[in-house]
């Protein structure tokens, strides 16, 4: 090309060709023979020129563009190897970020001293002993800083000092910190997703993309999750009060989408900082709420009397015998607060009976207590996005006495998260719907979900609920005028395979407005302490269910759930009263 | 004629070649610019996203609150205070009192220079405080639900 180029210079001036091309003819006009090779010559001349050019271009065309490599095509090379995580609001929750990170190639410095004399002025905290012995190494490299702000960037390249060099690296970072860590996960040191929802965008074939060089930057959509930020962080800031106020070990809360079953918030304390991965392996940071099965006490008896209303073995007028415990091989089922009379259904539910539930429990019988818990899938584990899931527990030998204590929430346990997705089946008109991190409108989430309750039965159960708040032991959660209902449970925590009397587990499964419930919730406080202010009590009505009606007064209107006037809950039941 | 053909050929030999040469330096030029601007466009993105990372670090909602606590007086907003705008009460046309004594209401009207242009200058009139104070106790907040006075009933006395 250059050759040519060089040819073809000197004709570039029209009057150089006009004085050139008379003489050459002029000179060629005598023998034929002559004229004749001189044509062939030139044609000879033209053909090599222009197949050589034609040649040219087909080697271009086939040949590797990547073979021209810049200097930005490295950059993007290393730009942006995992998509950006947003909330469902659009606030980023996870990013890549390229830091540029200074080396040295000692071999090319010229002055030692004056090169670490001038870089300290720039990065003061570098230790200048330690750098002058990299620098005069030898070596062919050495860093001299990891991941610099941009500002120092500027600044040493100011410096110009010969024979630095600025490598950019890629970065995850978390700008919302620890709000929502059990939820985002976090990454190793090669940017590999090892939990949470970094872990799931790896197993969804951003690992395969790695894997043939294709995860650059614009080609990925950023994922967009189901968590709303604020209210992640209103529930995280009441749970961490709470957990300080009544010296709890450890408090989890989660927040979905009665409709969709989308998760809102979720929360896990202790947690830990997804940008030091470090702390996750601490035993106490475990996301309780996936990954955590326990025995929840009596919220569970709202599934209880559902199951009871649902199987038609009760009304809400049918009356209990709660006069005396119930003694059942060498134990005894008594209540909490006993009222020692007999009691309709909504009295049990309200004062929290385990003689009542326990009975409703042999009514329906053991086969059909142990398929209604299937159906609410308590029986196996509830997969979500995240990774990571336990197996719920329960007795090998499900006697009538396993019956009647799972009645009331002991001898089994499960996931929060299991129990907050049944929850929203028994609020919703009866559709059970698996909890998911990722966007899924209400059509689709009606395809999705199974009819596990009767519609009248769900009617039932949102009354049993919103009358719990309004005289039973969910009434300080009653704030700021959402119509919120649910059921609270305290459960004693087994230690050494004893029920033990101070260990406990407070737990509130809530909804809000009980009219037409649009969020579910699950919160828990493990081993609260009572406090002078609570009268020495630590059930959960005294504990989590305020802190929890807190964190409704705070989110509903982020959520767009307005003020109304108490409703008349006897409104909510149709023909059944 | 056969030389001319020549001299012809040549030269459209020659200009093309230089056609060539000059198309190709071009090109050469332009994929110089192309790399320097993707150059700049993923510097600046990678600047962006450290900005997007930065700001939203400095918006985090726990972030906020903790400056919240500490700087600003203001308590957080109840649900009271949220309301719907259909939910408003019609806005109140305020008579300017004429002796209202200090702590009755906000904000002073009538006699300074402060009032604002819809509301006139007005000869003080005794009778009609009564009227004022009443307007006033409807709009206090332990009585906040009885209705306000009309505006039309007001404004006549304002236009004397």
């Amino acid at each position: 090309m250059t050759a040519l180029g060089m040819f073809a210079r000197p004709f570039l001036r029209p009057h150089d060709t006009s004085k050139t091309l008379p003489g050459s003819a002029s000179g060629s006009g005598r023998a034929s023979d002559r004229y004749r090779s001189r044509v062939f010559l030139a044609m000879a001349v033209f053909v090599l020129v222009y197949g050589a050019i034609c040649g040219r271009l087909i080697t271009l065309g086939l040949g590797d563009p990547r073979q021209t490599v810049s200097h930005a095509q490295l950059i993007e090379d290393v730009t942006k190897a995992r998509p950006d995580i947003i909330d469902r609001n659009g606030t980023l929750l996870a990013s890549d970020i390229l830091v540029p990170s200074l080396y040295a190639e000692p071999h090319k410095i010229l002055d030692v001293d004056l090169a670490v004399e001038d870089l300290l002025t720039v990065l003061p905290d570098l230790d200048a002993d330690e750098l002058r012995r990299r620098l005069s190494s030898g070596r062919r490299f050495a860093w001299v800083q990891r991941e610099l702000s941009s500002r120092e960037r500027a600044h040493v390249h100011a410096l110009g000092i010969p024979g630095l060099h600025f490598i950019n690296e890629t970065r995850r970072v978390y700008p919302a910190g620890g709000l929502a860590a059990h939820v985002l996960g976090h990454v190793d040191i090669d940017n590999r997703g090892i939990a949470g929802i970094e872990r799931y965008i790896d197993a969804t074939g951003l690992a395969d993309l790695h894997a043939f060089g294709f995860a650059r930057g614009e080609d990925l959509p950023e994922r967009r999750l189901t968590i709303d930020l604020r209210v992640q962080h209103a529930l995280r800031d009441e749970l961490a009060t709470a957990m300080e106020t009544f010296s709890a070990k450890a408090a989890g809360g989660v927040i979905i989408d009665a409709r969709t079953g989308e998760v809102v918030a979720l929360v896990s304390l202790p947690d830990y900082d997804p940008a030091l991965p470090e702390g996750s392996l601490d035993p106490e940071a475990i996301n309780r709420i996936t990954t955590g099965v326990y025995e929840l006490g009596s919220a569970i008896k709202a599934f209880t009397v559902a199951m009871a209303l649902d199987a038609g073995v009760a009304t809400l007028e049918t009356r209990y015998d709660a006069r005396s415990p119930i003694r059942i091989a060498s134990f005894t089922i008594d209540d909490f607060h006993a009222q020692r009379r007999i009691l309709t259904v909504p009295e049990v539910f309200v004062h929290s009976s385990n003689i009542g539930t326990a009975r409703m429990a042999l009514d329906v019988g053991i086969e059909g207590h142990q398929s209604f818990l299937e159906r609410l899938g308590f029986k196996d584990s509830l997969p979500t996005e995240l990774p990571e899931s336990s197996s719920p527990l329960f007795p090998s030998n499900w006697g009538e006495l396993s019956s009647m204590t799972i009645s009331f929430g002991h001898g089994f346990s499960i996931s929060p998260m299991q129990a907050v997705a049944a929850g929203a089946a028994l609020v919703n008109g009866g559709r059970l719907l698996q909890p998911t991190f990722l966007e899924r409108s209400e059509d689709e989430a009606r395809s999705l979900s199974t009819q596990v309750l009767k519609p009248e039965t769900s009617d039932m159960m949102r009354y049993l609920m919103r009358l719990n708040a309004e005289e039973g032991t969910a009434r300080r959660a009653d704030l700021g005028g959402f119509r919120i209902g649910g059921k609270t449970g305290t459960a004693e925590k087994v230690v050494d395979g004893r029920y033990s009397n101070d260990k406990i587990l407070a737990t509130f499964l809530a909804a809000f407005p009980m009219e037409d419930p649009r969020y579910v919730m699950l919160t828990m406080l493990d081993e609260p302490k009572g406090i002078p202010e609570t009268h020495g009590y630590r059930t959960s009505g005294w504990n989590i269910v305020p802190a929890t009606g807190r964190v409704i007064e705070r989110i509903a209107p982020l959520l767009g759930v307005s003020r109304g006037e108490t409703s008349d809950v006897s409104g909510l039941v149709r023909a059944e009263l | 004629m056969s030389r001319i053909l020549t001299g012809l050929v040549l030269i459209i030999v020659v200009a093309a070649a230089a056609i060539l040469y000059a198309q190709k330096h071009d090109a050469t030029l332009a994929r110089e610019r192309i790399a320097d601007l993707r150059h700049d466009i993923a510097g600046l993105n990678a600047e962006l996203d450290i900005l997007r990372a930065e700001w939203t670090a400095l918006d985090t909602p726990d972030r906020i609150q903790a400056l919240a606590d500490r700087f600003l007086v203001l308590q957080p907003a109840k649900p009271e205070q949220i309301v719907k705008i259909a939910d408003l009460p019609i806005r109140p046309v305020f008579e300017p009192p004429l002796e209202a004594e200090a702590g009755d209401i906000p904000v002073a009207f009538g006699e300074d220079e402060l009032t604002t242009g819809s509301i006139g200058d007005v000869a003080p009139s005794d009778g009609r405080n009564n009227e004022i104070d009443a307007l006033l106790n409807t709009l206090t907040p332990n009585s906040g639900s009885a209705p306000l006075q009309p505006s039309g009933a007001a404004m006549p006395g304002a236009a004397q």
